[in-house]
Order: structure tokens, then C-alpha cells, then sequence
């Protein structure tokens, strides 16, 4: 600026060379320079004045952009520290197996770190003393091979595994040096055997190995929430400490029990004997690991006989007020179908099933037919195995081929076999208005209803088997059992218990023995509205001098039962009735009165 | 010589570093102990862990039947001594009282199980030592 002014249009050339202009100056100066750069120049002045632009306005838009965003993230979202600190390294307990729990949250398995010790011999200063003082902590150590462990001059001996913190603790507290501690994990199972074979255990590897814990393997091993089952640990005590009981009393080599609910089919309680202590798997034998009540297959006996009678109402060869004549055992091929308690008469339909009239029920299915019955048992599940989640299912022995023969002595629950669990399903079908649930040891998902929704196919949760109006029926008639016939001692006052006994002799090798026999009941409860399907069954039990020598369903199984409802139905809130009220006659009232041939001899 | 300019800065520089450092120092202590809370929530985890295992231990129903037995004598309760609040006669009526009753006569026909008190009198029982109940009916209030 100190400069004079005389240089100043020296000074505007490199202006006018970036192309701007000053006003004020002669024009004709200009364009006289301008001619002399020539039109390239002038060309590429422009393209340099628009490349300049472009990235200018490039970089205003980059710097818009990021301060938009600066702004959106200061000021609009998350303008704040975070509310909850994100903690490093906060660990949920996370175990190899998850826990599973009752119906009610009851923990009925669970994985716990123990201790388990172990010395290095070398450092154990005097070995004597070491087990002395081992001793007094752990009473039930093998002093004698600890001793000889700790002389060994290995350098590591296992002395106890699986301490309890109790146990840690004492040991611990003896400061002898050389011994230390190893942490791992073991599946404890803190009602013992209570549940054992629903429950099944796992192995040293934390594989499920048995029962639910094997079925459910994955979930348990993935998940760290607690696996919710459909038992209820309390229903399971009783059924377990009544069935026990008369196990005992009767001196049977085994038995089950099984309690459902009519309408989910969700499993309550699921006892098998002889059982084991899943907390020892090492010790358990074949004979423990049996599941009778899912494994075990067995000819029910004239529990079938529900089964039988549904299917004659259901088809509409004989209603309520028909019958048959049951004078003459029925011989076909060379057996013949005799009846336990001969009657010697015609019999209606539900005189047919309180006496257990093996003649009536015979010539009740051949009416229906072989494929007729085949298609309905079918449709009730008891041809296919059982859905339980359970990798110990057994699969029904079903008759093949299936002649008329096989239809006859089915339709009294011989040459048929099938799991507790399948009868079970199939008594809940019978009594719930006729929807089968296949049985599940998982809390049931109600399924949807409404528009959209297709109708449950046969097998699904929820299809159709009987009308409700044979429900209600055969309901009527599994009271009338226990009111008037053979089911009398699963009597509960105020309960309405409904049932049916079921004896059926064991095959033994080329034909039936009439020694060993197989005794169950299945009832359901109350049954104006059943909610809970009891069933019970006594493998090979001995009559004793009070059932006057006979160990028949009715007389073993039944009282069973009657002690289970007693204790169970209040806890699971089941008001009681008053069984001689006039509303609840007519609704279990049974024309029983037989009318006899004589009409038909018109 | 020094300008004020950078006078300020060099003390803002200064103060700064030394805050950063404090609040370095700071979080590490916090961390520190953020890692040892952690530790005991795991080690608590772990008690409650066992401590629910015996609580289940300690509840198994053979094991309540057994306490119960020794201690207190409960028994199921039977179906005749639970009965619906519409069952259950007007206080001081013998006239409802009566009829109730007679509708429950079939509930407690076949008794069996000891003992056969009728629950509705110890119910209906006014205690001796509390102030009488106000009369129900015409009698008792009118003016």
C-alpha cells in the first residue's frame, strides 16, 4: 500500500490474469489485452474457476453433512453420558447346565461348584498326622488308602471330591499344608429320587444322559435360564410315597403312576418304581432305570374297555340302553373269551362295564369292526409312540396282522400293548369333551384360536377324537364304575371320582399266567367336569389277608388312587361337591336296569 | 519476553493435563473396584446358587411331612370341612342355621375322618371375653 500509484496497472495484470474485474476502468484497455491471450486462455481460466467451484461446493456439503450429524448426535440423540454405564466384564453366573424347576418354581436340578481335594505328597509334612486330622473333618474317609496316597511321592492324589462348603470349610480350617483344592462342577438334584425317572441325570461330561435332562440337552446347555416342567413336585410326593406304600404292602416287583391334566395333557406327575438317586448315577441298575410309566409297555386290561365302549357309542352300533348277551363265553379259532365275573345273562352297555364283562366288550367291538377300531385307536394315539418328552418311550405292540380275533380280545385291552402314558392321553381324551392332547412333560402352549387359524389335524394337540356327547357318556359310565362297580374303593367323598379297574394277566411263554398279574386303575376327577387323570398301575402284586388274597386292580390299585385324590384334589384346588345333591345325581345319573332279551323275543 | 497470550495458555495447558491426569487416576481406582464389586456379585451369585439348592433341599414334601408330624399334626383337609360361603348359614339365625344344615346333611352323612366338629360352630362361637356383637334384626337397633 506504500507503493505509488504509478505502478498500480502493473499490479492489475496478474488481477485481470484471475479474471476479475475492476470497474471503473476504460474497457477498451482490456479487451485490447484480453484479444492479446487469445481464447484458450480465457478458456482455461474458466474451467479452473469451475473446477474451484465444484470442490468448493463439494467440501460445503461434506462439512454440512458432518455438522448435521454433529448436531443430531449432540443434541438430538444420546446428547446425554449414557444413563447406564456399560460394565466390562459383568458376568452372570453362567453354568454348564441350566436348572430345571417345577411347575410351581421349585428347583429340581441345578448345577453346583464344588470342591474337591487333593494333596501333593511331597509337600505333605507328616502323613499320619495329615490323615488323623483328615479324619475329624471328612468321617467317612478311607484313612488306610489315604495314607497309602499320601506316602506314594506322586505329586498329585486325589484325597475327596465333591466337598460340601461345610465340608471346604472344616478342611480348610486343619492348615495342613500340601493339600489343595480343585473346583468343579456336579448336577445335584436335591429331591433325590423323588423324580427320578422324569428328571433322568446327567453324566461327568454334563451330558444329559436320561430323561429330560437328555431330552432337553441343548436348551439346558444353551440357556441360562431355568427350564420350567410341567410336574408339580408336590402331586409327584404323593403319588410316589402312595404308590410306594402299596408297592410294599402288596410286595409287587414294580409299579406306576401318572397324573394328567384332562386339558393340555400336560404331565403333574410321572412315578416309576423301582427308582434310583439321579445324584449317584454310577450306582443305578437296569432294573431302577426302567420307566414303567412311559417305557414300559404293557396289555392294560379292561381299562381298554373304555376305549371300547366310546368307539361303539361313538359309531352308533349300540347306544346306552343297548347291550348283548353275555350267557356264553365266546369261542373263536382256539381261544375262547370268558368273563371274570360271569353273569350269565344279557347285559346292558353299562352293566357291561361294571361287571368288566369281557364277553359284552368283545362282541361290542366286532360290531364296530376291525377297521373301524384300528382307525379309532389310531386316532387316539394308541398305535403310534407316545409324544412325551422323554427319550425313554416305548412303542405299542400292536397286532399284525389285526384278524377278528385281535379286534375281540383288544377291545378288553389283550394283544394290545401300550405305555401308561398312552393310556393315560387316551382316558384324558375320553373325559375332556373328547379333544386328544398327546401327553407333555413341558408347560403347554395354548394354541390359537380364532379366524385363520386351521383347525388341529389328527395327532395335534386339540383334534377332535369323540363328540362331547360320548364324553359326556362314557363320564356317566366311569362314575357309575366306581358308584356300583368294580372301581368302589376309589371312592372320595365329595371328589366324584370316576374310573375303571383294569387286571390283566402277564403273558408268560405260550399263553397268560394267571399268577402274575398286572393291576391298574385309571380315574379322572371330578367327573361333572373332569380336571386330572389319575392312573396307577401295580406290576405283579400279591393279594393279602386283607384283600382276602386278591390282587386285582380294584383291589390294589383302586385304594391307591382313593389316597391320592384324598391328599391331592384339595391341593390343587378342586372344590368339593356334595355328592347327593339333586343337580349332581341327575348329572351322573346311568339307566343301569337291564330290559333284557324279552323285548327283542317279540 | 513472554506475552500474556501465552501465558494463559501455558497455564490452561498445565491445569488441563492436570485435571486429565486426577481424572485418569480416578477412573482407574473405579475400576478397580468396579472389577472387585464384580468379583462379589459372582461370589454372591454363587451362594444364593447353593443356598436355593438347599432351600429345595430343605423343602423336600417327605421331609415338610416328617416336621409336620413331629411338630404340628396337620392333616389333608377333607371334603366335608370345606364348604362355599353361600353354604354358610346367617349369623344368630337358627332358623337359617337349620336349613343350611339340612342342605348339608348329605355332604357329612359318611363321615369318616375324625374329627366330626361342625366347622360353623366354632365359626358362629362369639368370644366370651369380647364385646358382645350388636344383635342382628328389628330388636337390636331400633330406636
Amino acid at each position: 500500500m506504500t507503493e505509488p500509484g504509478p505502478s498500480f496497472p502493473a499490479k492489475g495484470r496478474p488481477a485481470r490474469n484471475t479474471g476479475i474485474r475492476t470497474p471503473g476502468r476504460p474497457s477498451h484497455h482490456r479487451g485490447h489485452k484480453l484479444g492479446r491471450l487469445g481464447g484458450a486462455a480465457k478458456q482455461a481460466l474458466d474451467t479452473a474457476r469451475n473446477r474451484l467451484l465444484m470442490t468448493g461446493a463439494l467440501f460445503l456439503i461434506a462439512f454440512t453433512v458432518i455438522g448435521a450429524r454433529l448436531v443430531d448426535l449432540t443434541l438430538l440423540r444420546d446428547g446425554h453420558e449414557p444413563r447406564l454405564a456399560q460394565a466390562t466384564g459383568l458376568g452372570i453366573l453362567k453354568k454348564e447346565r441350566a436348572d430345571i424347576v417345577d411347575r410351581n418354581g421349585v428347583l429340581l436340578a441345578t448345577s453346583l461348584t464344588t470342591a474337591s481335594l487333593y494333596a501333593n505328597p511331597r509337600r505333605i509334612l507328616d502323613a499320619d498326622e495329615a490323615v488323623e486330622k483328615l479324619k475329624s473333618a471328612l468321617p467317612d474317609l478311607d484313612g488306610k488308602l489315604t495314607r497309602s496316597r499320601l506316602t506314594s511321592g506322586r505329586s498329585f492324589v486325589w484325597i475327596y471330591r465333591h466337598l460340601t462348603p461345610r465340608q471346604k470349610y472344616a478342611v480348610n480350617r486343619l492348615g495342613v499344608p500340601g493339600l489343595y483344592f480343585q473346583h468343579e462342577e456336579s448336577r445335584v438334584y436335591p429331591h433325590g429320587n423323588l423324580a427320578a425317572h422324569a428328571l433322568g441325570f446327567s453324566g461327568i461330561d454334563h451330558h444329559g444322559l436320561a430323561g429330560i435332562e437328555r431330552s432337553m440337552n441343548d436348551e439346558l446347555r444353551e440357556s441360562s435360564d431355568p427350564l420350567r416342567i410341567s410336574l408339580d413336585i408336590r402331586v409327584q410326593s404323593i403319588l410316589h410315597q402312595e404308590l410306594s406304600r402299596a408297592r410294599e404292602e402288596y410286595q409287587a416287583i414294580g409299579g406306576a403312576g401318572l397324573v394328567m391334566d384332562a386339558h393340555n395333557g400336560e404331565v403333574l406327575a410321572l412315578v416309576s418304581l423301582p427308582d434310583f438317586d439321579p445324584n449317584n448315577p454310577e450306582d443305578i441298575d437296569d432294573e431302577a432305570s426302567f420307566n414303567r410309566a412311559a417305557l414300559g409297555v404293557y396289555e392294560m386290561g379292561s381299562t381298554f374297555k373304555i376305549f371300547t365302549t366310546a368307539m361303539a357309542l361313538e359309531s352308533g352300533t349300540v347306544g346306552l340302553d343297548g347291550g348283548y348277551d353275555a350267557t356264553e363265553p365266546i369261542h373263536i379259532g382256539r381261544f375262547t373269551i370268558r368273563d371274570h365275573h360271569p353273569k350269565r345273562r344279557w347285559l346292558t352297555v353299562p352293566e357291561i362295564l361294571i361287571y368288566s364283562s369281557n364277553i359284552g366288550a368283545a362282541k361290542m367291538a366286532s360290531d364296530v369292526g376291525v377297521s373301524g377300531q384300528r382307525a379309532f385307536l389310531r386316532k387316539l394315539g394308541m398305535l403310534n409312540t407316545a409324544a412325551i418328552e422323554l427319550p425313554e418311550v416305548g412303542a405299542p405292540l400292536v397286532p399284525s396282522p389285526w384278524r377278528k380275533i385281535n379286534t375281540m380280545t383288544v377291545a378288553y385291552g389283550h394283544g394290545l400293548a401300550v405305555s401308561p402314558v398312552q393310556l393315560a392321553t387316551g382316558i384324558a381324551t375320553m373325559v375332556n369333551g373328547g379333544l386328544l392332547y398327546p401327553a407333555t412333560l413341558l408347560p403347554r402352549i395354548p394354541r390359537k384360536t380364532g379366524k385363520g387359524e386351521r383347525p388341529p389335524e389328527a395327532g395335534e394337540p386339540g383334534s377332535r377324537v369323540l363328540s362331547p356327547d360320548t364324553s359326556e357318556q362314557i363320564r356317566r359310565l366311569m362314575r357309575l364304575v366306581v358308584v356300583e362297580g368294580t372301581g368302589k374303593k376309589a371312592a372320595v367323598q365329595g371328589y366324584l371320582v370316576g374310573g375303571k379297574t383294569g387286571t390283566a394277566e402277564k403273558s408268560a411263554r405260550g399263553g397268560y399266567s394267571d399268577k402274575a398279574l398286572l393291576s391298574s386303575f385309571v380315574s379322572a376327577f371330578p367327573m361333572t367336569a373332569p380336571r386330572y387323570v389319575l392312573f396307577v398301575m401295580l406290576d405283579e402284586p400279591k393279594g393279602t389277608e386283607e384283600t382276602f388274597g386278591y390282587a386285582t386292580g380294584g383291589w390294589v390299585a383302586a385304594p391307591v388312587v382313593r389316597r391320592v385324590i384324598a391328599r391331592t384334589a384339595p391341593m390343587l384346588g378342586i372344590p368339593p361337591v356334595n355328592e347327593n345333591a339333586p343337580e349332581i345325581q341327575s348329572e351322573m345319573m346311568v339307566n343301569i336296569t337291564p330290559r333284557g332279551p324279552s323285548l327283542a323275543s317279540f | 519476553m513472554i506475552r500474556p497470550m501465552t501465558l494463559v495458555c501455558l497455564t490452561l495447558a498445565a491445569i488441563l493435563g492436570f485435571a486429565l491426569f486426577k481424572v485418569k487416576h480416578e477412573v482407574q481406582i473405579l475400576e478397580t473396584e468396579l472389577t472387585q464389586i464384580h468379583r462379589a456379585i459372582l461370589t454372591d451369585q454363587e451362594s444364593i446358587h447353593v443356598l436355593n439348592a438347599e432351600w429345595s433341599y430343605l423343602n423336600r414334601p417327605r421331609h415338610l411331612q416328617k416336621l409336620n408330624v413331629k411338630f404340628l399334626g396337620f392333616m389333608p383337609v377333607s371334603a366335608e370341612r370345606i364348604t362355599s360361603i353361600e353354604k354358610l348359614p346367617l349369623r344368630n339365625d337358627p332358623a337359617s342355621s337349620a336349613k343350611m344344615a339340612d342342605e348339608n346333611e348329605g355332604l357329612e352323612q359318611d363321615q369318616t375322618s375324625p374329627p366330626p366338629y361342625d366347622i360353623r360352630q366354632v365359626l358362629l362361637r362369639v368370644p366370651q371375653d369380647a364385646p358382645p356383637l350388636p344383635q342382628s334384626g328389628v330388636s337390636g337397633n331400633a330406636p
